[in-house]
């Protein structure tokens, strides 16, 4: 179970790129708050300047937040589970070293 | 590899456990489903206005995160028990890390609708606030030497920090800022967001909820195991 939902979880870091290959649905009205309006004209001006305005221009930029945020994610998973398994091996070598110490007092 | 793996399994051995991990996995494939199928492309903003449904809840867990760890670092002072501070350290890990990734995001997000990756815009200026209160609370943690003392050190820091999250939320009403004003929650303003984008926003938020309450319940769990760590050395050093 546990290396199923292991191998799941990878597979849905990199199923956000495989998603965006396919067609999207586009709103014919945006939402009617002025600030977000504001923006979107800075980026039409933006888009514009760079002569690059069409509606899948920013796809590369979608694509690097969710790598970048999903890839943070599992690093920091990796390292917790790096973590655990030292930890659990020093306790357990104490332990028996500690145990070895008592068995050793109470025998003498 | 194969050892990780076998960590892995242990760490989702208990049901509680198993269960809030299915469910965020379940909730974020939904999430991915619905922002990349089913939520409609903004006609101004275009795709890149989909990162909302990440940026958003990433700084929603990184303003929360130092709520809590200041909310531990207090009970720490108040009561003396390590609980406590491992709960604030365990979580003030995590904070650092949405931090990051809040700049990060913001920045890439940024980029296309802006035109420059970075602006001392106020909201922009107060999470990087936060993400330096993170930093210099880890490292305390890192170069104190362990004890009490360090414990106090950084739950003050925490508690400081904590006054930057409601300046970040606040920000865009108190200053006049390059962010958008409230499309949702108690300042919302008059035509928010789509019926579709709200939904798919609020799932959103929930799946990265249930997500951190995962990761977070879990890295509890190592330090507490750091700590028993330090407790048996100490035992062993003073029999050896």
């Amino acid at each position: 179970m546990g290396k199923l939902s292991f191998i799941t979880i990878f597979l849905l870091a990199f199923s956000s790129y495989f998603v965006l290959s396919t067609d999207f649905v586009y709103a014919s009205i945006s939402t009617e708050n002025n600030a977000v309006e504001t923006i979107a004209n800075t980026q039409q001006n933006t888009t514009e300047e760079s002569g690059n305005n069409g509606p899948e221009s920013n796809l590369g930029y979608l694509f690097a937040v969710f790598a970048i945020v999903w890839g943070m994610f599992f690093a920091f998973m990796l390292l917790l589970i790096r973590k655990q398994t030292r930890i659990h091996a020093e306790i357990t070598s104490l332990k028996d070293l500690l145990g070895r110490f008592k068995n050793s007092d109470d025998s003498t | 590899m194969p050892v990780i793996i076998k960590q892995y399994s242990k760490l989702t051995a208990q049901p509680l456990n198993w269960l809030l991990f299915a469910l965020s996995l379940a909730l974020i494939i939904y999430t991915i489903y619905l922002v990349f199928l089913r939520v409609p492309t903004d006609a101004n903003l275009g795709i890149s206005q989909r990162i909302f449904y990440i940026h958003v809840p990433i700084a929603w867990l990184g303003m929360i995160s130092i709520v809590i760890v200041a909310i531990a670092s207090a009970m720490y002072l108040w009561t003396k028990d390590n609980k406590w501070d491992d709960l604030a350290y365990s979580t003030a890990e995590y904070g650092i890390m949405f931090a990051t990734l809040i700049i990060i995001t913001g920045a890439i997000w940024a980029k296309p609708v802006w035109g420059v990756w970075w602006t001392w815009d106020s909201k922009l200026t107060t999470t990087l606030i936060l993400w330096f209160i993170y930093v210099s609370y880890l490292i305390i943690r890192a170069y104190v030497p362990k004890g009490i003392q360090q414990a106090r050190y950084a739950a003050v820091i925490a508690l400081i920090g904590a006054i930057d999250a409601p300046i970040i939320y606040l920000a865009t009403e108190w200053w006049r800022t390059a962010h958008p004003h409230y499309v949702i929650g108690p300042l919302e303003e008059s035509g928010g967001l789509d019926p579709q984008m709200r939904t798919a926003f609020l799932v959103s938020m929930v799946a990265f909820t249930v997500l951190y309450i995962f990761l977070l319940s879990n890295r509890y769990k190592i330090r507490r195991s750091e700590t028993e760590l330090d407790e048996l050395y100490q035992e062993v050093s003073i029999i050896g």
